[in-house]
């Protein structure tokens, strides 16, 4: 690191301050004082949006109005250079054979009668993929096999399923969920092939190859597919049903036991990956019947050069018990002396925060020996950091270097802070002036977490703001020398990283994945953290939309665009709203209940003001409301989003107060769409950080 | 609600009006804009007028002063946190009422206070803090709270 900061330094001063007064000159209100305006041709398309498989075709439809003559003209834009497809005169659209770049392709409608006049839908071109497990099987006449089907590249996972094999035979049935039914007699040949077709893309399919055996006899392997990272293990396991012999013999790709290069599976299952990645990446696991080799079932492994997955759960906090907070999502964090692979400690129930940058942990649960973040002057004054929260709340403590792990990703380096820091410095009266009582954070109960990880889509918590402004009264940086806690001016490598960035590789950004849960909410729930975004296999984008977000530097918002009930919020929106997505919000705090309507109501019962009940204001009522509204990227990416908000009064009461994970609860934000963590569940969510390339864009942004 | 703005004046630092908090008079206790380094410029509003002042870095702190002078709201937006206690004056107080927590109120979530006395809002993320205040009862007639943005 070095503490050069001069010249750069004032440049990028005065460039802040010529930002701020271009907002000094942006703001005020418009005025919408003018006079109805005469009747004017308006164009409208239809539809606005979709997704377009590579070569398939949309039929679009334009609309004029104010003119007889309702000609327009068709017309595609797009990224320079690419294929965007064809669209006819009549407006059927063909999409090119391969996804453009970027995949937005902008369908744009123009009146032949007044030419000013046009509208624009947008489309996505989208490549669909289709998998199929297992790939091969035996099934013994009348008995059962399931096929699982996975479709990527579209938000349309339908498949249907059909077979085929000799011509005239009794193949069987399959059900719409897969299930497959042998005949009751042996086929001529014993072959039947289960296939499934994409109903996104009808061009794409995935077929598995069924024996059919007389002999009454099933194997199948346990999982039916797996992803382990190089020289790791995953434990297979094989039942045999139908004899008495349930032996097996286990091979990969076809080799007995396997061989060095795709990987070895012993005699009781244990396969161990191969020290490099294969080409392909997949390897196929197959156990055959010892007592009838015709019998056998496989599983596919997919073999990761690293390791880029954490499990992260959203449940009660061990140790708080019932006093733990609802919908926090807790992952383990590993930290280490700088360099050492040995004096590390892994940290378990961090909460992975969205909405910050950068790794605060409690004091009292680190017991490695780090090196301080200093001033590098004689006295080595460390750096401090007070941290303050839009409820006030603050956090206070020093800043140590340490490399930070998750999974098998590890940063080196890394300025994180240990909390609190009250023991040696009292907190400056800018940091405590605004909290509440008890608002330092600086505990196990008060942070609901042995720490916060600060996971979102920045660098650094502050960035050239503190790098390169003279600090302001609230800034969060200071130095404590004896005669007193100081403000700093803290250059980007000094102050609290997203690790993410820092990782040797997967490192432009991660998905986090929760799975779907009832509206009633769970005890616990388990999801994962995947590092990367299209690095490995297993962290490709996918259907994902790309949504940037308000961005310049350091001095951004952070915010997109959020249209409800005709208002949009954030980015480009009402005066002072905001829209953003923040897995530390616990809640959806999401505009107020008149705005929202439905017949939303707000809770009055002591100990829920702030939250919707939605049924009744007062009691528990069953109750829930979906609301839809439209996120826009500020590249112009757009769609609805789905949420639903129930009764807090219930869904708290709900399984005796032993439910920790809730899709539906939240409370009024007035002009503000915080998507909190309820929005994560039955998502994927991908964070691209700043400055990364993720695909053909360029973070901060989020994909879903 | 129609607002036609009018910039009748912007001035540099130094040179500045006198500044309030909430619920105070414009010239009572300063809200001194030499601790935010910022420009301020005051714009004449329908029934009321508006006091910016805008920091190096984006920081943003509008008040709006009722004819009789007196501070009827603060709306605020930038990178951090402003000083509240001197925004918000004796209304800080029912801030940090409203700032509790439990089993669904976790820390570190945006406060709403809406009350008959004062209404304050204060919501965001790192790197974009916002929020706004306003007393109802100080309001003008034939003005919006909404202004309070």
């Amino acid at each position: 690191m070095n503490f050069d900061r001069s010249v750069a330094s004032k440049a990028a001063r005065f460039l802040a301050l010529a930002a701020g007064m271009l907002v000094l000159f942006g703001c005020g209100g418009g005025s919408n004082n003018t006079p109805p305006p005469p009747v004017v041709v308006v164009v409208s398309i239809s539809p606005t949006s979709g997704s377009v498989a590579t070569g398939a075709t949309q039929q679009f439809t334009a609309t004029v109005t104010g003119t007889s003559n309702t000609s327009v003209t068709w017309s595609l834009s797009g990224g320079a250079g690419q294929n965007l497809g064809t669209i006819s005169s009549a407006g059927l659209y063909t999409a090119p054979t391969s996804v453009p770049s970027p995949a937005s392709v902008t369908v744009t409608a123009k009146s032949v009668a007044d030419t000013s006049k046009l509208a624009s839908a947008t489309v996505t071109i989208i490549e669909v993929g289709i998998t199929i497990l297992p790939t091969s099987t035996s099934v013994p006449t009348n008995g059962t096999k399931q096929f699982t089907a996975t479709v990527t590249g579209t938000t349309n996972t339908a498949v249907t399923w059909s077979l085929s094999g000799g011509a005239g035979q009794d193949l069987g049935t399959v059900s719409l969920t897969g299930l497959y039914t042998a005949p009751a007699s042996l086929p001529s040949p014993a072959q039947v092939t289960v296939t499934a077709t994409s109903q996104a893309d009808p061009t794409k399919s995935a077929s598995a190859s069924v024996t059919i055996t007389a002999n009454g006899i099933s194997v199948s392997v346990s999982p039916s597919s797996a992803t382990v990272s190089k020289s790791a293990t995953q434990q297979f396991t094989a039942t045999v049903t139908g004899t008495a012999n349930t032996n097996v013999t286990w091979s990969v790709n076809g080799t007995d036991g396997g061989d060095s290069t795709h990987g070895t599976i012993d005699v009781n299952g244990l396969y161990t990956a191969p020290a490099t990645v294969p080409s392909p990446a997949t390897v196929t696991v197959k156990a055959t019947s010892v007592a009838d080799t015709a019998s056998f079932d496989t599983a596919t492994v997919t073999i990761l050069a690293v390791n880029n997955t954490a499990t992260v759960v959203v449940g009660v906090e061990p140790d708080l018990g019932s006093s733990s907070f609802v919908n926090i999502a807790f992952v383990d964090v590993t930290i280490c002396e700088p360099g050492s692979t040995s004096n590390c400690q892994t940290i378990p129930n961090v909460e992975v925060d969205t909405g910050s940058e950068g790794l605060r942990l409690l004091k009292s649960v680190v017991t490695l020996n780090l090196q301080p973040v200093t001033d590098g002057t004689p006295n080595q004054n460390q750096l401090q950091e007070c941290v303050q929260f839009a409820d006030y709340s603050y956090i206070w403590g020093p800043v140590y270097s340490a490399d930070v792990q998750m999974a098998d990703e590890k940063a080196s380096s890394v300025p994180v802070q240990l909390i609190p820091s009250s023991d040696l410095f009292t907190p400056p009266s800018a940091c405590t002036a605004n909290a509440p009582p008890n608002g330092e954070l600086n505990t196990l109960a008060q942070l609901g977490a042995n720490g916060i990880i600060g996971l979102g889509v920045f660098q650094q918590d502050c960035g050239a703001y503190c790098a390169n402004n003279p600090p302001l009264q609230y800034d969060p940086y200071y130095y404590c020398p004896s005669s007193g806690c100081v403000q700093a001016i803290v250059p980007t490598d000094f102050q609290l990283q997203n690790p993410v960035w820092m990782f040797p590789q997967d490192n432009n950004g991660f998905l986090i994945t929760l799975p779907s849960i009832a509206d009633t909410g769970a005890v616990s729930v388990t999801g994962t953290i995947t590092f990367g975004i299209g690095t490995q296999v297993n962290n490709g984008l996918g259907s994902a939309k790309v949504y940037t977000i308000d961005y310049s530097g350091g001095a951004t918002t952070g915010d997109f665009a959020t249209t409800f009930g005709g208002k949009t919020y954030g980015y480009g929106g009402v005066a002072n709203s905001d829209s953003y997505i923040d897995s530390g919000s616990n809640g959806l705090y999401i505009l107020d209940s008149t705005t929202l309507g439905q017949g939303m109501l707000d809770c009055t019962q002591t100990g829920y003001s702030g939250f919707y009940c939605p049924g009744s204001s007062s009691s528990a009522s069953a109750t829930t409301i979906t609301y839809t509204a439209t996120n826009a990227g500020v590249n112009g990416t757009s769609a609805d989003v789905n949420f639903t908000i129930g009764n807090a009064i219930y869904l708290d009461s709900f399984n005796n107060f032993s439910n920790w994970a809730f899709n539906d609860y939240g409370g009024a934000n007035p002009l503000v769409f915080d998507y909190g963590l309820p929005f994560f569940f039955g998502r994927t969510i991908f964070i691209g950080i700043e400055n990364q390339t993720v695909g053909s864009a360029t973070g901060p942004l989020w994909a879903y | 609600m129609k607002i036609t703005l009018t910039v009748l004046f912007a001035v540099l630092l130094g040179c500045a009006p006198g500044w309030a908090v909430l619920g105070e008079y414009e010239n009572s206790v300063g809200l001194d804009q030499q601790v935010m380094r910022g420009q301020v410029r005051a714009m004449a509003r329908p029934g009321y007028s508006l006091h910016e002042i805008t920091a190096p870095g984006r920081m943003v702190v509008r008040e709006f002063v009722a004819p009789s002078g007196r501070v009827f709201g603060v709306a605020w937006q930038g990178p951090f946190m402003p000083d509240l206690k001197q925004l918000l004056g004796s209304y800080f107080t029912n801030l940090q009422r409203a700032a509790r927590s439990s089993r669904l109120h976790a820390p570190r979530n945006p406060v709403v206070l809406r009350s008959d006395k004062v209404v304050i809002m204060s919501f965001g993320h790192m790197r974009s803090f916002r929020g706004m205040a306003y007393v109802p009862s100080l309001v003008p007639e034939n003005v919006s709270a909404e202004v309070v943005r």
